[in-house]
């Protein structure tokens, strides 16, 4: 084993001697860009559960690709992202093909704002379960785009490069679907006061 | 995990509406957090992945190497079809194996046997060994601890013992003082099921809310009152592990039956 190695686009690497862990590259991005796979995913998923399984499936289909990826075309984070963005719309499609997309959103304990205290995280929760509720109502173009920007944290050039759009064409999109994600949430606020 | 921000980011958020710029600053203190546990559990799958299917290590060349064999095969074949010897030979062995085969295939007495299917019975619900819950002077504080998360592959085959409340009694006079006394008095109680994370050194680490009580007072006492609680940590093969644990806290004001569940 100490002597296998693994053969990507930079030329053989050798694995790592103590015992068969994952190729070094992989390793590392495993490790750096993991939690901001997680991040998108669960963003546009309604649990921890599906998103769990998400994550675990992109990181085993880019494993089992690893010697199709290619530097020049994209970096680690952007090819990881795209892999990401296409097992959230086979999951979504298995959902609706299985009509369950309705999923029970009355704990989002995963999913907290920056808060100093657990009674304000709790007091935090009902809110964005609201702001999560209202973006998975919206288009997939916007949904996408939010979660890109909200839950994987891209900045807008990032994301122009892993929607393969102009920087200008992303500030427009996010600024629309953030008007619209906001007119969502304030109208299911006033639903909720109304009844 | 704070989001990285450019500068031409910083002047996009600048330029939005006021009103969108409040929102959007909402968003972005926004925090998703991972399941503790759940990023070394996935990189083991992921290991045992790369260790299970050898042509994913190799450098691609595997699969036109394969076929790169396969075409050799079924040339040295035709080759060997042209030459009448052969021809002859492969003749002879194929009529041979045919006229073997033959009755094995059609005789129904000799129907081969097939091997005895059983099902497992399914393994017991794991779950730590806190689930009696004693009788104490009103205010009731019931613990009820569940089935902790589900652990996958490997976890499970491995020898393993459960978390275990340490000093129960203790554990519950703890939580009873934080039952808020307002409500003890208005006589309201409630469930709040939560999800504890108790490290290897039997702390609690990370608390997660499942299902609230309906009282935001009583759903904060028993997420403090959890974060007071000590657990003999589980262990795999007898080291001591994390481990999510279900844990339900009741609160029954004294009176509703002190003492009854």
């Amino acid at each position: 084993m100490a002597n296998e190695k693994v053969h990507t686009e930079r030329g053989a690497l050798p694995l790592r001697e103590a015992g068969p862990r994952l190729p070094p590259d992989f390793d590392e991005w495993f490790r750096e860009h993991r939690p901001t796979v997680y991040r998108y995913v669960r963003f546009r998923l309604a649990t921890r559960e599906a998103a769990e399984d998400v994550t675990s499936e992109v990181f085993m289909k880019a494993l089992r690709a690893l010697d199709r990826y290619d530097p020049n075309r994209a970096s680690p984070r952007t090819w990881l992202l795209r892999i990401a963005r296409n097992a959230v719309t086979d999951h979504l499609r298995s959902l609706r093909r299985r009509s369950s997309l309705h999923v029970s959103l009355d704990r989002v304990p995963d999913l907290v704002a920056d808060v100093p205290t657990q009674e304000e995280r709790v007091l935090r929760e009902e809110r964005i379960e609201m702001i999560l509720n209202a973006n998975r109502s919206l288009r997939p173009a916007d949904q996408e785009i939010l979660s890109l920007r909200y839950g994987a944290g891209f900045n807008n050039q990032e994301i122009a490069e892993a929607l393969g759009i102009s920087g200008n064409a992303v500030a427009v999109r996010v600024h629309r679907a953030l008007a619209r994600l906001k007119d969502t949430v304030e109208k299911q606020r006033s639903d909720k006061d109304s009844k | 995990m704070t989001h990285r921000r450019s500068p031409s980011d910083a002047e996009f958020s600048a330029g939005l509406p006021p009103e969108l710029q409040e929102f959007d600053r909402e968003l972005s203190a926004l925090r998703i957090e991972e399941r503790p546990s759940f990023g070394p559990e996935l990189e083991g799958e992921l290991i045992r992945e790369w260790r299970r299917a050898p042509v994913i290590r190799g450098n691609g060349s595997w699969a036109w190497k394969r076929t790169l064999m396969a075409a050799c095969l079924a040339c040295v074949m035709i080759g060997g079809m042209a030459v009448p010897a052969a021809r002859a030979s492969v003749a002879r062995l194929v009529r041979t194996v045919l006229e073997e085969a033959a009755p094995v295939l059609f005789s129904p007495a000799q129907e081969p046997q097939l091997p005895e299917i059983r099902v497992a019975e399914p393994e017991a619900a794991l779950g730590p060994d806190v689930t009696a819950s004693t009788e104490v002077s009103a205010p009731v504080v019931d613990l009820e601890s569940e089935t902790p998360q589900t652990v996958p592959g490997d976890f499970r085959e491995a020898e393993y013992s459960y978390p275990e409340i340490m000093f129960r009694q203790e554990a519950e006079n703890t939580i009873a003082s934080f039952y808020p006394t307002a409500l003890q008095r208005a006589g309201v109680g409630g469930s709040v099921k939560l999800q504890l994370w108790v490290d290897a050194s039997g702390r609690v680490d990370n608390i997660q809310m499942k299902e609230g009580s309906g009282y935001q007072s009583l759903n904060v006492a028993a997420m403090r009152a959890a974060n007071e609680l000590r657990f003999r940590p589980a262990t795999r093969e007898g080291t001591p592990v994390g481990t999510w644990v279900e844990f339900t806290v009741n609160f029954v004001p004294a009176n509703q039956g002190g003492g009854e569940r």
